[in-house]
This record gives structure tokens, sequence and C-alpha cells, in this order.
């Protein structure tokens, strides 16, 4: 069939055709969970690693009470930490999806993923970080060279995750933008750049970069979603295709 | 007459008996958790062992040695997250099938209740009993309500954990370590008997009987202990092992009886 040679039809055929694509980058691109997600990771992360802390500080200083209690915190700490892993964190992270995303109503991409096993890399991944982290603390590995070492890991496995989301229609191109940046981050480590953290914030050394850099990666894709979802608006809205109608 | 007359009651009396003895004998088919204890202790071992290697080898300056083992360990720790959530079906599934092979296929029947999800102590235990057919035990619809034993397990991990953390810090002796467990391994072995009462052997509440006597006698100073590592493996692992084996010889005998009176010329007759 020859295309229309009138202009109004000819951009209302284009707009038309500029919807899916511009619904499918939208629906992609809904990455605010993520970013909740890194968000409760964080301080989860904050919280563990400071009640240790006053654990063994406490306990060092002869403040027997406060170490018994602030163990026993741990400890509840610990086992809910556990049950939001295994069984709680789905339906609180869907409730927030949802809630993020209340005003925008609901959108779909390519198949809809059903419930899989965990991908044999993520036990690789787990074995790999337990190898680091008690390497470390073996002192097989200087701390100095925490972050590039766990780049070696970190980035293949987030290009990966990233690969197979989108093979299935889902997962933002900007997550790549995570194990990009947590890689020059490790490159400009080991090339003697100041990207360090020194004393007794050398523990963040490999926290801050990872939920950092996908923090930015997430919010880059939840914005460019804000741009596609305007854009989808505004295609919906054009009076070529009121007209048509 | 009469004697036909003693003979149709007696046939009742056997035909009535036959639910009773199912019911026994479905109840008591515990080889699955039998199966499941083996394998956490064999698990606990390894993990001990190679804990102690590690720590060993480095106090030593055995870097080598450490390394070596370090890695063997992280490899077991993760092999051992892969088992519990994945491989545990398809593992089982092929030692059962070697174990049982000899007793032919049956379809195990459905419980009413527990829906679609089969979890892996339903697979291992309809492969353990393949050669026998199904066998319902009472009304089982109560096992879909997940909420009580979860939150009851969890609670479970929370007791001992403060308790690792509070010996650790010195606050609880390590001799009574097994006595302080028994104030929460108790009630819950006692919680999860009775959650599983229509489906669960009876000679499950033996394990925690057993675990509370073996604290008592601990804290009056009868001297049973077995060092530090042992005095909570044996009696957890030990006793369990007691109770779901007494279980087992139960269902053998069940269904002896079973077959017997299956078998009985009286039934047959009336057949």
């Amino acid at each position: 069939m020859a295309r229309d040679t009138n202009p109004p039809v000819r951009k209302a055929e284009d707009d038309l055709r500029e919807i899916p694509k511009w619904a499918r980058r939208y629906a992609q691109n809904r990455t605010l969970p993520v970013v909740v997600l890194l968000l409760i990771f964080a301080a989860g992360c904050a919280v563990l690693g400071g009640l240790s802390y006053l654990s063994v500080w406490a306990d060092m200083a002869g403040q027997r009470f406060l170490a018994a209690a602030s163990m026993v915190v741990l400890s509840g700490f610990a086992i809910w930490w556990l049950w939001f892993c295994l069984v709680g964190g789905r339906p609180i992270m869907r409730r927030v999806a949802e809630r993020s995303y209340q005003g925008d109503g609901s959108v779909s991409v390519g198949a809809c993923a059903r419930r899989t096993r965990p991908p044999l890399g993520v036990f690789d991944l787990m074995f790999i970080v337990l190898v680091s982290v008690v390497a470390g603390l073996l002192a097989f590995l200087p701390m100095s060279v925490t972050q590039p070492m766990s780049a070696l890991y970190v980035v293949p496995f987030f290009c990966y995750l990233g690969m197979r989301l989108r093979r299935v229609g889902v997962g933002s191109p900007f997550m790549f933008l995570w194990p990009a940046l947590y890689g020059i981050h490790a490159i400009l480590d080991v090339a003697g750049v100041p990207v360090r953290f020194w004393g007794d914030l050398r523990a963040l050394d490999v926290g801050v970069p990872l939920v950092g850099y996908g923090l930015i990666a997430a919010l880059a894709g939840h914005i460019y979603g804000r741009v596609a979802l305007r854009r989808l608006r505004m295609l919906a809205a054009s009076p070529e295709l009121s007209d048509g109608e | 007459m009469k004697r036909s007359a003693d003979s149709a009651q007696e046939a009742d009396d056997r035909v009535r008996e036959i639910p009773k003895w199912a019911r026994r004998y479905a109840q008591n088919r515990t080889l699955p958790v039998v199966a499941m204890l083996v394998i956490g202790a064999a698990a606990f071992c390894v993990f001990g062992g190679l804990g102690l290697l590690t720590g060993w080898a480095y106090v030593e300056d055995r870097r080598v040695l450490a390394a070596a083992s370090m890695l063997v360990l992280c490899g077991f720790t993760v092999w051992w997250l892969w088992f519990s959530f994945i491989g545990v079906v398809r593992i089982m599934r092929g030692i059962t099938e070697r174990l049982y092979q000899g007793e032919g296929g049956a379809v195990a029947g459905a419980c009413a209740g527990i829906g679609e999800h089969k979890g892996p102590l339903r697979s291992i235990t309809e492969r353990l009993y393949r050669g026998e057919g199904g066998a319902v035990a009472g009304a089982c619809a109560g096992i879909g309500e997940y909420k009580g034993p979860l939150l009851a397990a969890f609670l479970l991990q929370f007791c001992v954990l403060a308790s690792i953390g509070l010996g650790l810090l010195g606050f609880l002796p390590i001799r009574y370590m097994q006595p302080v467990s028994a104030l929460y391994a108790v009630p819950f072995l006692c919680y999860l008997g009775l959650k599983l009462r229509p489906v669960g052997s009876p000679f499950m509440f033996l394990w925690p009987g057993l675990y509370a006597i073996h604290a008592v006698l601990v804290v009056t100073g009868v001297p049973i202990g077995m060092g530090p590592m042992l005095d909570m493996v044996v009696p957890t692992f030990g006793y369990g092992l007691v109770a779901m084996l007494s279980g087992h010889i139960y269902s053998r005998v069940a269904l002896r009886r079973l077959r017997r009176l299956a078998a009985s010329p009286e039934l047959s007759d009336g057949g």
C-alpha cells in the first residue's frame, strides 16, 4: 500500500507508530522500586554494621549489659532481615511499586515473566563474595584492593543480570550504567586516583560505590521513564490522532 | 447359623480395623525426615570440620592449606544454599529411587488443602513410599496455613542466633548451652508436632521429650557431656533420629497388620 502523501495523515501515522516504542521505553524504565530496594539494602547494612560494631565495642569496654542488649537486638534484626529477604520483601516491594506508579496506571512489556528458580549465576556470585570476604579476613587480600577485586565479579554479574532481564523484555538499559560506573571506579582506584575511604571508613569502600552507582543508574532510568511518559501523553493527545478518531 | 453370625461379626470388626491401621501407617511414614536429619548432621560435620581446619591452618601459619580449606568451605556453603533451595528434591529423588527401586511404582494420593505447591518433603515422601502407594492420614487442610509455623521457625532462628551470640560474649557457659536451647527447642518441637498432628507421627513427640530429659540431666549434674561441639549436635540429631526411626518401625508394624487384615479369609469371603 502506498504511503499517504497528505502531511497531517502521515504525521498521524508516524505518531501512531511512535506510541508502542515510547510505551515500551516507559515500561522498561519504571525503576523506582529498585531505588527503594537499594535504600532499604543500604539501611539494612548500616543497621547490621552499627549493631555489630556496638556489640563488640561494648564487650571490649566491659559494658556487659549493653553488649548483651545489642547482641539480642542484632539477632532480632538479622532474623527480620532474613524474613524480609525470603518472605516479606516481595509483597512489600509490590506495594511500593503500585504506590509509586498508582497515578500512571499499569503497563506490561513483552512476555509476562513467570516465577523461575534463581539463576546459577547468583550462586556463583555468592561463592566469589564469600571467598573474597574470608580471604580479606584471613589477610590474603589487602583491604586496599577490595573494591577493584570485587569489580572483577560484580561487573560481569550485573552485565549478565542486565542482559538476562533485557532478554525477557524488562529491565532498563540505564541499569548498565551500574556496572560501568563501578568498573570505572575500580580502574580509577587502581590508577591511584583518591576515590578510596580512609581510616575507620574503609569498610565503605565497596558499599558506597555499590549502592551509590546503583542509585544513579536507577534514578537515571526513572527520569528517562518520566520523559517517555510525557512524550507518550503528548503523542496520545496530538490533534492529528484526535482527528483520526 | 451361630457360627456364620460370629464370622460375619469378625469380618465387620476387621473392616473397622482397616482405616485405623491405615491412618497409623500413614502417620508414621517418617523415613524422609530420617533422610533429612542424616543429611543435616553430615553437613554440620563438614561445616565444623572445614571451619576447624581453616582456623587451625591459619593459626599454624600454613597459608596454602588455610587458603585451600577456606575455598572448599566457601564452595560447600554455597552448595548447601543451592541444595536447600533447589537441589534437595532432585538429589533426594535419586537417592530414594535407588533405595526403593525393587518395590515398583505407585501413585501417591494427593493431600487436599496443600494446593498446587509441592514442597521438597512431600516429593521425598512420595518417592520413598512409592512402592506402597498413597496414604492420606486424616484431614490435612490445615497444612495450607503456613503463617504460624513460619513465624515459629523465624522465632526459633532468633533464639538460636541470640543464644550463640550471648555464648560468644561469655554470657552463657558452654556446658549450659543444651539446657538453654531446650527452653526454646522443646516448645518449638511440641508446637510443630501439634500443628502436624492430623498427619504427623505421634512418635515425633519423643524428640522434644528426650531433648528435655537430656537438659534436666545436664542441669542436675549427671555426667553426660560429650564436649562443647557434640553436646548440642548429638541430642538434636540423635533424639530426632530415635523418634523418627521409632515412627518408621511402627509404620512397618502397621503395614504388616494392614496387609494381614486385607488378606484375611473373612474379608476375602465377604468380597
